[in-house]
């Protein structure tokens, strides 16, 4: 009977190809299959179809037409670096200030433990269950002229705020604001990669307080500190709603100009073009990121 | 042009500023037929019994149908998307409605051209738009004209059949019927600035003499229309090299001079409330009607007393500073059509639904063009009436859009659109 047995098994003949594909189809691959066609449907089809247009002639509303680069020559002349300066810059900055906020966060939050740590993370979490451009319009009510800020010191101190929207640095505030939690929590899954053996192991050993954070901390959580630096400012390149109600026109962001392209401006190919340079623009961080450092060796994957 | 002069405190009552604008008007040369206009015709209430009539038969010829689409899907400014207006006529109908809101009309005409005559039963877009680019292009359907056209006679003065703007360029066809309007100039507070000032001086009285204290109200076309007259022609035609100069000059004076520039007109009216900016860029009627119906009476729609020469004619010396907006209601040429679309359009025009569509909206009220039925007229409040300007038997409202050239397409929009938006970019250069 065992030797059947054994017989049966070597004898299984191989896994018949499909008769469509040519070569071995894989189990993970028909596992990814469903993903795989979703993000074909819902990211590479619009991605396609949004570059085409942006090679399409103004007064396009469907794709076919003579290609032309005119909507790319326009951007050049028109004056669009403008608002993508502003973009990079909104970007970088906020993600400098997230940076600075959220680090030390992230370690306090570490070092709490229980019922209070829970309750912490909730209070962070919590906001983000109320849409964003409420959450801003409560910012523009409590800095505005006349809002609870400026009225409330008037009230008690005699003294007034003004509007202390429509600046730029109020722009800050609010993609900080918003994009917190973006940059605490993979922060928090970095510092999680750093054993408290290691940082004892460093300071038995002399290690002053700043070189166990250099040499120890920092390497071994960069893979958090990085996905979070990434995320913040790939999201922050597309700010919107922030200059909208807090800037109040003091700049024009490039995902206004897309807006507005796609909008009033009926001119759905500059939309397309502007939104593949912002596509670029982030795609290249990204790459350029990525370039310096080696994820894997940071995740301990090899 | 020296900002002196009119940031002063003007203390001038409503009622005053009501007196101040109709002799205004009347020196000026707006005839007194014009100014008695919001009184209807003589056959106004026959107009708004005959929509009563209609609505029932209507009601009574739906419930008689079988295999009708009964989802009706609704694409129109705000009036016509809240609970107010569509609830009775879901009630009554068995519509299931789905409203969704625009948020211009280039995007909404885009929507159509974009495949959405598949989606959309109902279109309601500024006027113009239907006859010049929506019928023409094989977007919207025409009305039943002998069912439609009696509604008419429940329509102030200068809205009566046939009117041109509803109908396509031989006069054969109906293409909407007309409810929402308002003129659009300037909005000020009379608490910061005198409006009699802004009258007289005009858009560039904002642009240089209240510079760094006006809001730009951020309706992209809005501004730039308003922009052309303030440089001394009408949007509405092909316009020279010194024109498009013109304007270039002043929509960068314009962006370059303004305190803040947002399309939130309820948070540019509380701008003008708390004494943040004196008033805003453009202003029309439903821009600050929300706020004086809670009372902050001294936020008031101007319109300039005198327009381009252009406009200027025997009968009005002074020409036409504004624009006149009016919202007109069709039937998008949807492959798959319902009744209820038509049936929609009916209700509409029943005294208590054109009411509510004139003062229900989320965040503002307009006039409607049905007020000059006393059925329509009479279910406004005190209130209600000042909050749109209506003034004694509407002839505050009949002198402002009396100063108003209809609104139109511009065939140099794209030019301008790109003028425009390199003006809000270098604010922050």
């Amino acid at each position: 009977m065992t030797e059947a047995v054994i017989e049966t098994r070597t004898e299984e003949p191989e896994r018949p190809r499909s008769k469509l594909l040519p070569w071995k189809v894989s189990e993970g691959f028909v596992a990814a299959l469903p993903i795989i066609i979703l993000l074909f449907i819902g990211f590479i089809g619009p991605m396609a179809l949004v570059l085409i247009y942006s090679f399409m002639p103004r007064g396009s509303f469907s794709i076919p037409g003579s290609p032309s680069l005119e909507n790319y020559v326009d951007i050049v002349e028109q004056d669009f670096y403008i608002s993508f300066a502003w973009s990079l810059f909104l970007a970088f900055i906020s993600v400098v200030i997230l940076l600075i906020v959220c680090y030390p966060l992230a370690v306090a939050l570490r070092r709490i433990k229980g019922r209070r740590a829970h309750l912490l993370t909730l209070l962070i979490v919590a906001p983000l269950f109320v849409a964003e451009n409420i959450r801003l319009q409560g910012w523009v009510l409590f800095f505005d002229k006349g809002g609870f800020l400026d009225g409330a010191l008037k009230v008690v101190t005699g003294l007034e705020t003004g509007s202390l929207v429509n600046n730029v640095p109020a722009i800050v505030f609010g993609i900080c604001y918003i994009y917190l939690p973006f940059m605490l929590f993979p922060i928090l899954l970095g510092l999680g990669n750093v054993p408290r053996e290691a940082r004892e192991a460093a300071y038995d050993l002399g290690g002053s307080r700043w070189r166990v954070f250099r040499d120890i901390e920092l390497p071994l959580a960069m893979p958090g500190i990085l996905i979070g630096s990434l995320l913040c400012f790939v999201i922050s390149l597309g700010a919107f709603n922030e200059a909208k109600f807090l800037g109040k026109g003091v700049i024009v962001t490039v995902a206004q100009d897309i807006e507005s392209a796609f909008t009033f401006g009926q001119n759905w190919p500059r939309g397309s073009a502007l939104s593949v340079l912002m596509i670029v623009l982030a795609g290249s961080a990204v790459w350029l990121a990525m370039r310096r450092v080696n994820l894997d060796r940071m995740l301990g994957r090899r | 042009m020296n900002s002196g002069n009119i940031f002063r405190n003007f203390s001038s009552s409503r009622r005053q500023f009501l007196k101040q604008s109709a002799a205004l008007a009347a020196a000026v040369g707006v005839a007194p037929a014009a100014l008695s206009a919001g009184a209807g015709s003589a056959n106004a209430a026959a107009g708004a019994a005959y929509a009563d009539e209609l609505w029932e038969k209507t009601k009574a010829d739906l419930a008689g149908m079988s295999d009708i689409r009964m989802d009706l899907n609704l694409h129109s400014w705000e009036g016509y998307t809240e609970e107010p207006v569509l609830d009775p006529f879901s009630r009554q109908t068995g519509a299931n409605v789905n409203p969704q809101m625009l948020i211009s009309d280039p995007a909404a005409v885009n929507n159509l051209r974009g495949g959405g005559t598949s989606t959309w039963d109902v279109i309601n877009l500024n006027n113009s738009w239907q006859r010049n680019q929506l019928f023409p292009e094989g977007l919207i359907t025409p009305l039943d004209k002998d069912k439609f056209a009696p509604l008419y006679d429940m329509n102030v003065t200068g809205f009566e059949w046939p009117y041109h703007w509803a109908l396509d360029e031989s006069g054969e066809h109906l293409l909407g019927m007309l409810q929402r309007y308002g003129p659009a100039g300037l909005a000020v507070s009379t608490d910061a600035v005198d409006p009699q000032t802004m009258e007289s001086g005009g858009y560039m009285e904002m642009i240089e003499g209240a510079k760094g204290q006006y809001g730009i109200l951020d309706y992209e076309n809005w501004v730039i229309m308003h922009t052309c007259i303030a440089s001394g022609f009408i949007p509405f035609r092909e316009h020279t090299a010194d024109e498009m100069a013109a304007f270039e000059e002043n929509i960068f004076k314009l962006f370059e001079n303004a305190k803040k520039v947002s399309d939130d007109q309820a948070a540019l009216a509380r701008d003008m409330i708390t004494g943040e900016i004196i008033g805003t860029y453009p202003g029309s009627v439903y821009t600050v009607s929300a706020a004086r119906l809670e009372g902050e009476t001294q936020l008031v729609n101007v319109v300039p007393a005198e327009g381009p020469e252009e406009t200027k004619t025997a009968e009005r010396p002074n020409g036409q500073g504004g624009i006149v907006w009016i919202e007109i209601t069709s039937l998008v040429n949807n492959p798959n059509p319902t009744p209820l679309a038509e049936a929609f359009l009916i209700y509409c025009h029943t005294p208590e639904a054109a009411y509510k569509v004139a003062a229900k909206a989320p965040g503002t009220l307009n006039p409607v063009v049905q007020m000059g039925a006393p059925e329509v007229l009479s279910q406004f409040s005190q209130d209600e009436l000042e909050a749109v300007h209506w003034g004694e038997e509407g002839s505050w409202l009949a002198s402002l859009v009396d100063r108003c050239i209809d609104f139109d397409i511009n065939p140099d929009y794209d030019a301008m659109h790109d003028l425009y938006t390199q003006a809000k970019r270098a604010r922050g250069a």
